[in-house]
């Protein structure tokens, strides 16, 4: 299993330098630095800015190969992911940004999941009933709104909810005040500006869980070996839980662990709403801004988060279903 | 008599559906005796399932049950799901048909039998597990301790069959119901189970309801017998009296329609016309008056109800307010004229006359033409290992070094178990594969060796019919474009094909007027002769018939057998006939090959191998199958087989079914070493073409 694991991990290693060395060529093709500066007034000469890009190993004077090389020892040897256009620090950007966008998106995929398979698993076990026919209702609706829509509804409520109670309980925009010490008015500051970002998300996301999970589970209640475990002496609930459920899982974890890389870059919408600074917002900005180390970064920390969602669901296959174990 | 264990009145179930109401259950009644076993026959669709599935509280709940089910003096139907939880398992237990999916394959099997002991006992973990580990044993699983801890996937069909009877008897219930306990399994294994569901009754002393479609299992296990039609119970007898004097038509055809491993020659079968009908809306009368041979007027006027006949056989029982009655029940407004399959002296079904003539049918075998030879036929799978860099590790030898001649108007039937290459062998016959080893000669051409001219040219000559009529079928073309698209590929023209398909339909029995009907139209019985039609249409001299009738029901196979032989007269076909099922290889074959682990253990002709088998395994698999005859079943001592069969990964010298033979284990060392060391080769007598492949016989 470790063997299996190590031979896994390798290859994903090769796969992301692979696809991160390919980015930056792309990205150097799609991406000129030197656009920032073509409306300046008064103008700048083009020599003049590619002199000034070069300091950030940017500029055309060098080719492309050798800028290549210095960008790809800089991050191999020293960890230096580069500069953007203006000399900024994509290290710093990137550390501060994973924090910011696994707070606002961690707790609400975890929470999407969790309801998503609960009332998957309520709506396969009363099929047709009323319950289902809500639940499918309402993960139709889920599955079809935009979180734009969504946002907005919910800022209104908020902003309401402020207005009548006549202090700021639910904060529209932000990931933190500014000032706050200590760690319990931390902790309150922060959820009060996780609840609005964190409903919109959990909003759209559970009902494809839902979806998923009640499909599979229907799938496997009718199942030969829940009927043997019902004509053993277990409850329909219970022969459920213990022999469908488990069974039934499997796709849905795996499909669980795949969207983790979009925990990171999947939140632009809903970070520009809300104004949270996290990597979805950061992949907007420097594909806007010519920012090719920065783009290159995003794409690098993306292509780690498929790798680590991979493993997950291996492992997870391998920990729900005994058959893959003996290989 | 003592109290009945489980007593069922007047169950009735019905369910919602698109097309209406479905009345799959309709008045069911029955008694069933501590210590008893009940036989419920019939036919798929015939109620028997979902009566078991409506006494457990099993079904769906869209499922609407009326009636009574006592268990135990107490009415359990319409009790909560949690009240007959506690039924479940403990008082009554059920075994179902299929072991490959009954079984969770997440848990390990020790774990699904420790759960069944938890719920209904006090007992601790540590208990449980020693108790699973004792009910292993109990049901022959070898080495118990180390395998329950083995998932089900570890285990052979049968092996896990074990286990689900292991888990049924696990809380000494007092009503145990197998449903088709072995319908998927090997006639070895198929003993095995019976055998040890025999013991797991004795055990537990519970009473049994064996529900299936096999009147031979019933004949050997049963001691009442209902016999099920359109959901509705109509016949019920001891088992004696039921096989003896059968009283309503349908029961008659059912034995007459089955053929029998101890019958004699090619006889025509007497097949029940018709389909089984739909369960919904049906029409007044009786449901089987559509395909009653003697039907009255009164039959499509009024159901006939389940009343008492004369019993020849002492069977009374006293029912309450009417006294003593004859205890064998008959659902037939003519049960009273119809004795031993006669009716008024003229039999209930009359045997269909079939026309034996043709050129070949007084020539002797070796006169007749061969129109196929396989020499030496070998094929193997190559056994691969590694996930980057895969290498040949070994070889699977599916096929090992088989040989034999077809003639003209001749049936070779390849029995064996599955996994014994059987169908295997047929694949390569018709694959025309180049790189076969071995030889292929059509006619007395080398369709291997002779080049793409030569397979082209003939491969006209031989066309295959599919186990599963339903999955042979493509569902969006009409059955017209369905036997013309092998003409088409030949280059017929286009009104020679016109006549062609009514005329091949027509051969087939079916209608030519539907011929723009597509596949879903169509019963199971029409689909095999759709399959069949379109075989036919290259006018092959040689049809390959994969399993061809073990996919449909009793009454239906026996038209399609008698189809069969019909053509195999008219067209001077020969047959390359695989099959598991004996008793009809014995109905339509002239010779018999018997197959064990990719290769021939004995071949001889139909009468030969059946009435003096030579090889121990050849007679183990005649002596598995049950007959449907009580008398002659329960008096016969039976070889049951210890063990599966061997995988066949690889080639070593040696008998393959050593390990298993009962002959192996009365020999003396020298004599076993010689099994073990020597591939036994196909010997025979002096001038007899019946051979076996067997050191000491």
């Amino acid at each position: 299993m470790i063997k299996y694991l190590l031979r896994q991990l390798l290859a994903w290693f090769i796969r992301i330098f692979l696809a991160i060395n390919i980015t930056y060529f792309v990205a150097n093709i799609f991406l000129d630095p030197s656009a920032n500066y073509v409306e300046r007034r008064p103008p700048i000469s083009p020599e003049r800015i590619q002199q000034m890009l070069e300091p950030y190993n940017l500029s055309h004077n060098e080719p492309l190969l050798h800028r290549w090389w210095d960008w790809l020892t800089g991050v191999v040897t020293r960890w230096d992911w580069g500069l953007s256009p203006i000399g900024g620090s994509v290290n710093e950007q990137i550390a501060f940004r994973v924090g910011v966008s696994a707070q606002l998106m961690l707790g609400a995929t975890i929470i999407a999941f969790i309801i998503g398979v609960a009332l998957g698993v309520y709506s396969a076990s009363r099929q047709y009933k009323l319950g289902d026919r809500v639940v499918q209702v309402a993960s139709i609706i889920g599955l079809n709104t935009s979180i734009v829509v969504v946002a907005l509804v919910v800022v209104f409520i908020a902003i309401q909810a402020n207005r009548s109670l006549g202090w700021t309980l639910f904060f529209v925009t932000g990931s933190g005040s500014i000032g706050v010490e200590g760690f319990g008015p931390m902790l309150v500051d922060k959820l009060q500006h996780l609840v609005l970002p964190s409903i919109c998300l959990i909003f759209i996301s559970w009902a494809s869980y839902t979806m998923l999970q009640r499909s599979l589970l229907l799938d496997n209640i009718s199942a030969d070996y829940v009927r043997t475990a019902r004509a053993k002496g277990l409850p329909q609930a219970v022969a459920i839980r213990r022999h469908a459920l488990r069974t039934s899982m499997i796709p849905v974890m795996v499909s669980f662990a795949f969207s983790i890389p979009g925990i990171f870059t999947g939140a632009m919408l809903s970070e520009n709403i809300f104004a949270w600074n996290g990597m979805g917002r950061y992949m907007v900005t420097t594909i806007y801004g010519n920012d090719i180390h920065g783009a290159v970064a995003v794409a690098a920390f993306s292509s780690l988060m498929v790798a680590i969602g991979a493993v997950l669901s291996d492992l997870a296959v391998v920990w729900l279903d005994p058959r893959v174990r003996v290989n | 008599m003592s109290q009945p264990i489980l007593a069922v009145r007047d169950l009735n179930v019905t369910f919602p559906s698109e097309a209406g109401r479905v009345d799959a259950v309709r008045g069911v009644t029955f008694d069933l005796y501590p210590g008893s076993t009940l036989g419920i026959v019939g036919e798929s669709g015939s109620g028997k399932s979902v009566t078991s599935l409506a006494i457990m509280g099993l079904l769906a709940q869209s499922a609407k049950i009326s009636g009574s089910v006592s268990f135990d003096g107490k009415e359990i139907l319409g009790l909560t799901d949690k009240e007959m939880s506690s039924i479940r398992g403990s008082g009554i237990s059920m075994i179902f048909q299929d072991p490959l999916s009954s079984l969770t394959p997440v848990y390990t099997v020790g774990d699904q039998i420790v759960e069944a002991l938890r719920l209904h006992t006090n007992l601790s973990k540590a208990q449980c597990w020693e108790r699973a580990v004792d009910l292993l044993d109990k049901v022959g699983i070898p080495n118990p301790k180390v395998r329950a801890k083995s998932f089900p996937h570890e285990f052979s069909g049968g092996m896990r069959q074990r286990v689900v009877i292991a888990i049924a008897i696990a809380n000494n219930p007092k009503v145990i119901i197998a449903d088709e306990p072995t319908t998927a399994l090997d006639v070895t294994i198929q003993a095995q189970v019976m055998e040890l569901l025999a013991v797991a009754r004795q055990e537990t002393g519970a009473a049994t309801i064996l529900i299936t479609h096999d009147m031979g299992l019933i004949a050997g296990m049963a001691d009442d017998v209902l016999v099920m039609y359109a959901g509705k119970p109509i016949e019920h007898a001891p088992v004696m009296e039921l096989f003896a004097n059968p009283r309503m038509p349908y029961t008659i055809g059912l034995l007459g329609a089955m053929p029998k491993i101890t019958g004699g020659d090619k006889a025509p079968l007497i097949p029940i016309k018709g389909n089984p009908p739909m369960l919904i809306d049906l029409p007044p009368g009786c449901p089987f008056a559509v395909r009653c041979p003697v039907p009255i007027d009164l039959c499509s006027q009024r159901e006939p109800s389940l009343t008492p006949v004369d019993s020849e056989f002492d069977a009374e029982q006293v029912v309450p307010g009417e006294g003593v009655v004859d205890y064998h029940f008959a659902a037939c407004h003519r049960s009273v004229e119809i004795d031993h399959g006669l009716i008024n002296g003229a039999p209930v079904y009359p045997v269909p006359e079939h026309e034996y003539h043709g050129q070949f049918a007084d020539m002797a075998r070796n006169d007749r033409p061969v129109t196929l030879s396989v020499e030496h036929l070998t094929k193997t799978f190559p056994l691969i290992k590694g996930a980057v860099l895969k290498r040949r590790v070994g070889s699977v030898y599916a096929v090992n070094d088989i040989s034999f001649d077809l003639h003209a108007a001749e049936t070779l039937a390849i029995v064996g178990e599955s996994g014994s290459g059987k169908t295997t062998s047929l694949l390569e016959v018709m694959s025309f594969d180049p790189k076969t080893e071995g030889a292929i000669k059509l006619g007395g051409v080398d369709v291997i060796h002779g080049g793409p001219a030569a397979r082209r040219a003939h491969r006209r000559d031989i066309q295959m019919v599919f186990q599963d009529p339903a999955g042979a079928l493509d569902p969006r073309l009409t059955v017209f474009d369905i036997i013309a698209e092998p003409l088409r590929a030949f280059g017929h023209d286009k009104s020679d094909i016109a006549n062609r398909v009514a005329q091949l339909m027509e051969v087939t029995g079916l209608d030519p007027a539907q011929a723009d009907r597509f596949p879903t139209a169509f019963s199971g019985g029409q689909r095999q002769r759709i399959c069949i039609a379109r075989a036919l249409a290259p006018t092959p001299k040689i049809v390959a018939l994969d399993e061809p009738v073990s996919a449909l029901d009793v009454s239906i196979r026996a038209g399609v057998l008698n189809l069969l032989l019909d053509l195999q007269i008219k067209l001077e076909l020969s047959y390359l006939f695989v099959s598991h099922d004996l008793s009809v290889v014995r109905h339509i074959s002239d010779r018999v090959a018997v197959m064990y682990v990719g290769r021939f253990v004995e071949i001889g002709s139909t009468q030969e191998i059946f009435a003096n088998p030579r090889h121990p395994y050849t007679e183990a698999l005649l002596s598995a199958i049950p007959v449907p005859d009580p008398v002659i079943e329960r008096s016969r001592s039976r070889i049951v087989l210890d063990g599966d069969l061997p995988s066949p990964t690889d080639d070593k010298p040696g008998c393959r079914f050593a390990n298993r033979c009962p002959l192996f284990k009365t020999l003396s060392a020298d004599q076993r070493s010689v099994c073990q060391q020597q591939t036994p080769p196909l010997t025979g007598t002096e001038g007899s073409d019946h051979l076996a492949a067997c050191h000491y016989r």
